[in-house]
């Protein structure tokens, strides 16, 4: 009996981590769409950078794209979440921007894509400036 | 405030220029190194050890790029800031394949201009905080 409820327990635990990684991947992806336009042309270029950042293969970027469009969450919202998710740990919140900033220059640093990171960058890191 | 645990060389060749930013990181940074051109940048460089490069791109003798490249292989995680207007987009992507993550935007605005700097200056505690747990 007990085994059985240490099963489901850990069941429900895994389901929760699975549906939060998820959560987290869909907000990285979506600030990452927010600082570049990824067509399915560029889809390509950025696919290394997103299985090696975000443990994201093609396949999986192409669902979360699709759960984008339908995605009422701000941009504020997803900074907010992701900083929770990250404990609002400066050292965590660095280490994401760096990502984000690999895509923002991945393309030989375009002024919009720039200026977009730089404007997520400073909501993220305003109350440690 | 933070900058002022930090040092930065600044590199820019046009004087009024040179003389207005001077002054205002000489109000926020614990020492400030200025040169006029990549070459003196770059001995400057060696001889100081700036915590931070601040640079121009286009300057006689030695671009911002060359300095930036020849400082990167002296020190890869060495942060280093280039003032661009975003209007050479060839500078930009041989910029970002030397590994310069910082862009300052011309004209200056002053709230861009101190944000980015104190994001390289977190960027520096981060990576010394990690070199300091490791060992």
């Amino acid at each position: 009996m007990q085994e059985n409820l240490r099963k489901i327990s850990d069941l429900i635990n895994n389901q929760n981590e699975v549906e939060n990684e998820k959560k987290f991947k869909v907000a990285s992806a979506s600030l990452v769409c927010s600082i570049v336009d990824i067509n399915n042309k560029d889809a390509k270029k950025y696919c290394s950078l997103f299985e090696k950042n975000f443990n994201l293969n093609k396949d999986e970027f192409e669902e979360i794209r699709k759960e984008l469009d339908n995605n009422e969450l701000t941009i504020d919202d997803k900074i907010t979440y992701i900083k929770e998710e990250l404990n609002n740990n400066s050292f965590e919140i660095m280490q994401f921007l760096k990502i984000l900033n690999k895509f923002a220059i991945a393309d030989g640093c375009k002024k919009e894509s720039y200026l977009e990171f730089e404007k997520i960058r400073d909501k993220f890191l305003k109350e440690f400036y | 405030m933070r900058l002022k645990n930090f040092s930065i060389l600044y590199v820019e060749d046009e004087e009024t220029t040179q003389e207005l930013i001077t002054e205002i990181l000489e109000a926020s940074f614990k020492e400030v190194f200025v040169a006029s051109d990549g070459e003196e940048g770059f001995a400057l460089y060696k001889d100081k050890s700036p915590d931070i490069v601040l640079s121009d791109i286009a300057m006689p003798n030695m671009d911002g790029l060359e300095m930036s490249e020849l400082i990167k292989a002296l020190h890869p995680e060495q942060p280093i800031a280039l003032f661009t207007a975003f209007s050479q987009s060839a500078y930009l992507k041989k910029a970002a394949e030397i590994g310069v993550a910082t862009y300052i935007l011309k004209p200056l605005e002053e709230e861009q201009f101190f944000n980015s700097l104190n994001y390289m200056a977190m960027e520096l505690e981060m990576s010394r905080n990690e070199l300091q747990s490791k060992g």
